[in-house]
């Protein structure tokens, strides 16, 4: 308990000097900013951060990264609060209140308690993150190569399933991330698969282009093609929030913490899910469920401290498992591991320390949001007048050169625009892009996992099966599928009155 | 995860059916090509670990979910039903899109990377996008053309000496 404590303390006095504040505060700005503009997202804003701190020392650059993360997160509220269109995916929740409260002439008192929401949030991730990824790690310390390859597939197909949309054209995604994966030399025998002669493919395709295209230029084409027009935004009341609200709703906030956080270590479900998990969560134990919907600061205060609970509960299975639990913290797993940081179930061992170096860099990235959620509220009302078509191009131009900056290779940018193109198709025909990425992440893991475990049990599957770990996971990927399927859904509808 | 599904838009049955006989397609390629890869028997290496092995796995999967979507979309009606996109795409939505993708495309592989230095290439390829792009809300705002531009070519220039000048001394990253 002492040991953690004091690891946290060394961490955190590591980072108190003016370059990491200022590049903490920095990067939470510009997540803010990201956060805010509907149509980019917090994947985008770590993927783009990712390419751009590429030659910075790790710590630095993982801070910076993390910052943006939770600031895109947080800044998803004000669209959703201001213009009743979440800026990212996980303040969709917050739509619901904080717009009405906005219309009822309460838009600084929403934005004040999105602030507060977001920043308990945090907080009690933060808790979570640092006493559960040393257990956690000596959990993962039991895992063998049966247990990662059903991990892996239990990511990519619970990220199917519960992102919201068709579970089965998720399905279909993931099983084309993880092949994806297999492009390029196998990592057994190096052996040339699917390249057809081309020297670049021949070296697989890099995880963070494919990541830019899929969540950046994709998505910007959305942006263009849902031509917004520049809102209008009315005048609003203080922004400082209410000690009131937090001492009225704190079973709620704390609900929400820990919904946030445990649904952030599910692999591959992600802040908008946490968000409306609290949400619902909040309105069936709330005394006032009428006003859900209405104006209700429960609620928003719910979705605002589920999302951002989520974003250290998400980065707690990068750090034991190397199973990333979001999108986002996807792609800051792909940093981690370009910038020489190993997670896995290794790391306490390794470096305990960095566990707490997370927990710290979480921890002024909060300090960053409440900073900005308390004096910063009138320059982001301006960014959100600024018209898709100004910021479109300025953001393309860095998905281009931000992805050759990664390895000075024009390889990389094609791949970029190989993927936001396909992201950009698959969307128009609702297949969700998310499972596809998390596959492209977790393909190596699982082919590894699948090949030395036959290897080990020479063809034989029952180890699979049999060990306690790996059949409680296949059990539940079983369970999951068989939920899906239509004679079970069927069966469910005729016992429902 | 990050990415939010439009609700707005419906996609219909048929275009699910054409999407799974594609899906099954490519799993079937992926299936075949894995067959068909060298086992490096000559290697004499676990035939648990024969490249092929997974992708194989990947491509049946593939195309069993793609059949599976493919019945799915049939029993929905999806041989009759009209493709969506021949119901409800406006002309002008198509033209704005094709523009936005050819311009951008155009960019990053032809402007980048060619010989063209990169501010240059930069600067013309916002320039261009805010002044073909932006042109309807400048028009509503009263602005004549030549301020338009001249106002895109100001943004134009400043975000590529920016980007510049940022990735070549802050970021020192040797521009294409």
């Amino acid at each position: 308990m002492f040991d953690g404590l004091f690891a946290f303390g060394h961490s955190l006095a590591s980072f108190m000097t003016l370059e990491s504040v200022f590049m903490a505060l920095a990067s939470s700005l510009v997540g803010v900013i990201i956060g805010a503009l509907p149509g980019l997202t917090a994947t985008m804003g770590v993927a783009l951060m990712t390419t751009l701190t590429i030659k910075l020392p790790s710590n630095q650059a993982l801070l910076i990264l993390i910052c943006t993360y939770v600031g895109a997160i947080y800044g998803g509220s004000r669209s959703a609060i201001l213009l009743n269109i979440p800026g990212t995916p996980a303040s969709a929740a917050s739509c619901l209140d904080g717009y009405a409260l906005a219309r009822q002439g309460h838009a600084g008192r929403a934005m004040g308690i999105a602030t507060t929401g977001s920043v308990l949030g945090t907080l009690i991730g933060m808790f979570f993150l640092a006493l559960f990824t040393p257990l956690l790690g000596d959990v993962a310390l039991k895992f063998g190569a049966y247990e990662f390859f059903w991990l892996a597939v239990f990511g990519v197909i619970i990220s199917a399933t519960l992102t919201g949309g068709d579970a089965l054209k998720g399905w279909i995604c993931g099983f084309a991330g993880l092949f994806v994966a297999t492009i390029g030399q196998d990592g057994i025998h190096a052996f040339e698969r699917f390249s057809f002669d081309n020297r670049d493919l021949a070296g697989g395709l890099s995880l963070v282009p494919a990541l830019v295209g899929a969540f950046g230029f994709a998505e910007i084409l959305v942006a263009m093609k849902e031509r917004r027009p520049v809102p209008e935004i009315n005048p609003f009341d203080t922004v400082i929030p209410k000690l009131k609200d937090v001492f009225q709703y704190w079973r709620t906030i704390l609900r929400s913490g820990i919904i946030g956080t445990f649904i952030g270590i599910v692999p591959g479900v992600g802040e908008d899910v946490a968000a409306w998990s609290s949400y619902a969560a909040a309105k069936r134990a709330s005394k006032e469920k009428e006003k859900f919907g209405k104006g209700s600061i429960e609620g928003l205060m719910a979705a605002e401290t589920g999302d951002n609970a989520c974003v250290p509960g998400a980065i707690i299975p990068v750090l034991t498992l190397q199973i990333p639990g979001s999108a986002p913290a996807a792609v800051l797993m792909a940093a981690m591991l370009i910038h020489g940081v190993k997670p896995g179930p290794m790391i306490m061992l390794e470096s305990p320390q960095f566990v707490y170096d997370v927990v710290a860099m979480m921890l002024l990235a909060t300090i960053g949001i409440l900073i900005y959620g308390l004096v910063l509220t009138k320059l982001l009302v301006k960014v959100l007048r600024v018209p898709t078509t100004i910021i479109v191009p300025m953001i393309f131009v860095l998905c281009v050169v931000g992805t050759y900056a990664l390895s000075s290779r024009l390889f990389d940018v094609w791949t970029m625009l190989f993927f936001g193109v396909l992201g950009y198709v698959l969307r128009q025909y609702k297949f969700p892009v998310a499972p596809l990425v998390l596959g492209i992440v977790l393909g190596d893991l699982m082919e590894k996992s699948l090949r030395r475990g036959l290897v080990l049990s020479d063809g034989d599957l029952t180890p699979f099966f049999t060990r306690p770990i790996a059949g409680s996971i296949f059990a539940i990927i079983a369970i999951v599928l068989l939920m899906r399927a239509p004679f079970m859904q069927n069966l469910f509808k005729r016992k429902t009155p | 995860m990050s990415i939010e599904l439009e609700d707005d838009e419906v996609v219909s049955p048929r275009e699910d059916l054409i999407a799974a006989v594609l899906w099954v397609a490519f799993g079937l390629a992926v299936t075949i090509g894995s067959w068909r890869m060298d086992r490096l028997e000559k290697l004499n290496i676990n035939p648990y670990e024969i490249p092929g092995l997974v992708p194989f796995l990947l491509g049946c999967a593939m195309s069993v979910l793609g059949v599976v979507l493919f019945i799915r979309a049939w029993a929905q009606g999806g041989w009759q039903a009209p493709m969506a996109s021949a119901t409800g795409h406006d002309p002008s939505l198509l033209r704005h899109m094709a523009l936005v993708f050819g311009w951008s495309l155009f960019y990053a592989l032809v402007l980048v990377g060619t010989g063209l230095p990169f501010m240059m290439g930069t600067f013309l390829f916002i320039t261009v996008f805010i002044g073909m792009l932006d042109r309807q809300r400048q028009d509503e705002m009263g602005r004549s053309a030549a301020a338009q531009w001249v106002r895109a070519a100001i943004y134009g220039s400043c975000w590529s000496v920016l980007v510049a000048l940022s990735f070549e001394y802050i970021f020192l990253v040797r521009l294409p």
